[in-house]
């Protein structure tokens, strides 16, 4: 028994409904967008490209303030490491890029972060920078102490942060850094007595409520030291209000702000070798792009399914 | 105690505590009130107090430990639905907790390690004082106190020795920066021991001479000691395995959680993204433009002003917005503050009738 066709009113007889290519983008299953996701960041990590990043002026900003900072001045910078493993991949390159500026222009910095998971960064991360350094200028060496010191994690962020700008002597909040040396027996903090001579604050962090506290309490009575910041892109419109009321002298926007930083390093310092800021840029760049396509994909197969219906 | 007994101490407590806070940061540093001529510190105890309020914190997380081992230990013990799970929890946080307890008590004991190799030069200083001006009634003999820094600097030696060999087994990299250590340490351990003898030898001919080039010798020795503690600190099991906690499990863990994300936002974009209206339109292009902006091929490739133009929507449009937001935000934060202050919200002790 042959089965008759339905033939639907205003539907051309001998003709089935057939689902149009563009309606079955709109059902494509999830795990094909997954596995793009994949290809789009592995393919450029794997063969390592590089694209020369966007100009960020905010992070050319964040450039000329510690170049004008005095170099052997027997005051220090304060950088706060605010970041754990879940933001590295934005935080850690922005991390770098900033010691590594400090380190070239010789002004002595100190570690500290409100984040106990940062403590093995706080380890590492110089001491990478100061090797890289020094395979770069043979003849030349930093040493933990003398260029940089580490206060490691400080618990209850808020008091932590007041009883820096507060202490009448530094020396009594941080009793010792990180390994147990006594303050008085580290070189670089000979002459830092108290907040004002703490040159720069220079934050870190993945989230907006670290960055909030230090803004609001890193300061004294007649003091503040300039600030700038170093935030994932997903914080970047709140850091500008703080940016755009002077509060912050230089940004790093994610990602691409360390990229272009690093470029402004590299033009620097012409012998310099590339870091991972540039590589990560270039890697989420391509998922960015992939993004934008399926966001105008998807518009397109929305609005010929509107057309047609 | 009756119910309202208990709420009346706690709003009592909590405005007393709430009051505090808000003078400490209302008020000047140091202030003289017109009733006295005395200036007033207010803030004079205020990191005591801060540390205190540490302390309270700390008993909240002893109280998340007991709720976590009180819910997931019954589901273990029942072996309710998911109890692999809570096993595979209880398991890591009872390691977690052993080894970093243990990395702990090894850190008191290397920081006390330290202090005595840092006491060390200064002592010496003592014994010089006590040459020079010998008290009445002495304990121990300068002689006597000279062996006991002796005695330090060759535990010292005795450690650098263990180490070296310790690493070379292991095939550390570090091994070979022990190696080095060891050898200074034994080069200025042999120089000090020759000044140690001419400083306490009945033949010394300047002794304050002696005692500064030995102290001067001490600090040097004490310093690479130091070092060697400090290398063999990471050596400790507690350490290795602490270390090995942190970066094999929780700090890939902790990346691989954060990016799941761009998975589910690329779908999620994907899937809701759409130019339904004319301000979902704007905000399309908006975004558009400041991921252009933002990544190399906006300005290699499409045009070379997306940057400004990102920076424009970013300081001229955004940034007003987000005030907006703000301002209403941290109005709303601060009644809300302004409520638990008073205890105007619903206490934790209250039922349905009060």
């Amino acid at each position: 028994m042959t089965s008759t066709p339905v033939i639907k009113p205003n539907s051309k007889p001998g003709h089935t409904k057939k689902r149009s290519s563009w309606a079955s983008f709109d059902a494509i299953d999830r795990r094909w967008i997954y596995l793009l996701v994949f290809v789009s960041l592995a393919v450029p990590t794997w063969f390592r490209w590089q694209l020369p990043p966007a100009q960020m002026k905010t992070s050319d900003a964040f450039y000329q303030a510690i170049e004008q900072l005095p170099a052997q001045s027997n005051k220090l910078a304060l950088v706060a490491a605010d970041w754990g493993p879940s933001t590295q991949a934005e935080n850690k390159p922005q991390t770098e890029v900033a010691i590594e500026h400090l380190m070239r222009r010789r002004i002595p910095f100190a570690l500290v972060s409100l984040i106990p998971y940062a403590q093995p960064f706080l380890e590492n991360v110089p001491k990478e920078i100061a090797a890289k350094l020094k395979k770069e200028l043979p003849g030349e060496e930093w040493h933990y102490g003398k260029d940089w010191v580490n206060f490691g994690y400080q618990p209850n962020a808020l008091a932590s942060i007041q009883g820096i700008a507060k202490a009448g002597l530094l020396s009594e909040f941080w009793k010792t850094d990180v390994a147990g040396t006594p303050y008085s027996d580290i070189p670089c903090l000979k002459e830092v007595k108290t907040i004002k001579d703490i040159l720069m604050l220079i934050e870190i962090t993945g989230s907006i409520g670290t960055f909030n506290f230090w803004i609001q309490f890193f300061r004294s009575d007649d003091y503040r030291p300039p600030f700038v910041h170093g935030c994932t892109s997903i914080t970047i419109p709140e850091a500008h209000i703080y940016l755009a009321s002077k509060q912050l002298v230089g940004l790093l926007e994610g990602a691409a702000g360390a990229a272009w930083y690093e470029k402004l390093l590299t033009d620097h310092y012409p012998g310099r070798e590339l870091g991972t800021a540039i590589r990560t840029n270039t890697t989420l760049a391509v998922a960015h792009l992939l993004i934008i396509l399926l966001i105008v994909i998807g518009n397109i197969a929305t609005f010929v399914r509107g057309a047609s219906t | 105690m009756s119910r309202f007994t208990k709420q009346l101490l706690i709003a009592a407590f909590t405005f007393v505590s709430g009051l505090y806070f808000f003078l400490e940061y209302l008020l000047p540093t140091e202030f003289t009130p017109p009733w006295t001529s005395t200036p007033i510190k207010f803030g004079k105890y205020h990191i005591e107090i801060s540390r205190g309020m540490q302390v309270i914190g700390v008993m909240a997380i002893g109280l998340g430990l007991a709720n976590i081992v009180r819910a997931h230990g019954s589901r273990l013990v029942n072996l309710r639905a998911g109890w692999i799970n809570s096993f595979a929890l209880l398991s890591a946080m009872i390691i977690t907790f052993a080894v970093e307890v243990g990395t702990i008590v090894n850190n008191e004991n290397i920081l006390k390690e330290r202090e005595i190799l840092s006491v060390l030069p200064t002592y010496l200083d003592r014994i010089e004082a006590e040459r020079i001006n010998p008290p009445e009634n002495v304990l121990f003999s300068p002689t006597k106190k000279l062996e006991f820094v002796a005695d330090r600097l060759r535990e010292a030696e005795a450690r650098s020795r263990s180490l070296d060999s310790v690493l070379s087994t292991r095939r550390s990299p570090d091994s070979r920066s022990a190696l080095e250590f060891a050898e200074a340490l034994n080069e200025s351990l042999i120089g000090t021991e020759q000044l140690m003898l001419r400083y306490s030898g009945p033949a010394a001919e300047d002794p304050s001479a002696a005692a500064e080039a030995l102290k001067g010798s001490l600090k040097r020795t004490t310093g690479i000691a130091a070092e060697l503690v400090a290398l063999n600190q990471q050596q400790l099991t507690a350490q290795r395995l602490s270390h090995l906690i942190y970066t094999g499990f929780f700090s890939p863990l902790g990346s691989a959680m954060f990016a799941l994300l761009a998975f589910y936002i690329a779908n999620a974009a994907y899937r809701s993204f759409r130019a339904r209206s004319a301000e979902a339109s704007i905000m399309m292009l908006t975004a558009l433009i400041v991921m252009l902006g933002q990544i190399p091929f906006g300005p290699l490739y499409i045009h070379e002003s997306l940057p400004t133009l990102r920076l424009y929507l970013l300081e001229t449009i955004n940034t007003p917005a987000f005030r907006a937001i703000y301002f209403g935000s941290a109005i709303a934060g601060l009644a809300m503050a302004v409520r638990i202050w008073f205890s105007l919200e619903r206490s934790p002790l209250s039922t349905e009738d009060s």
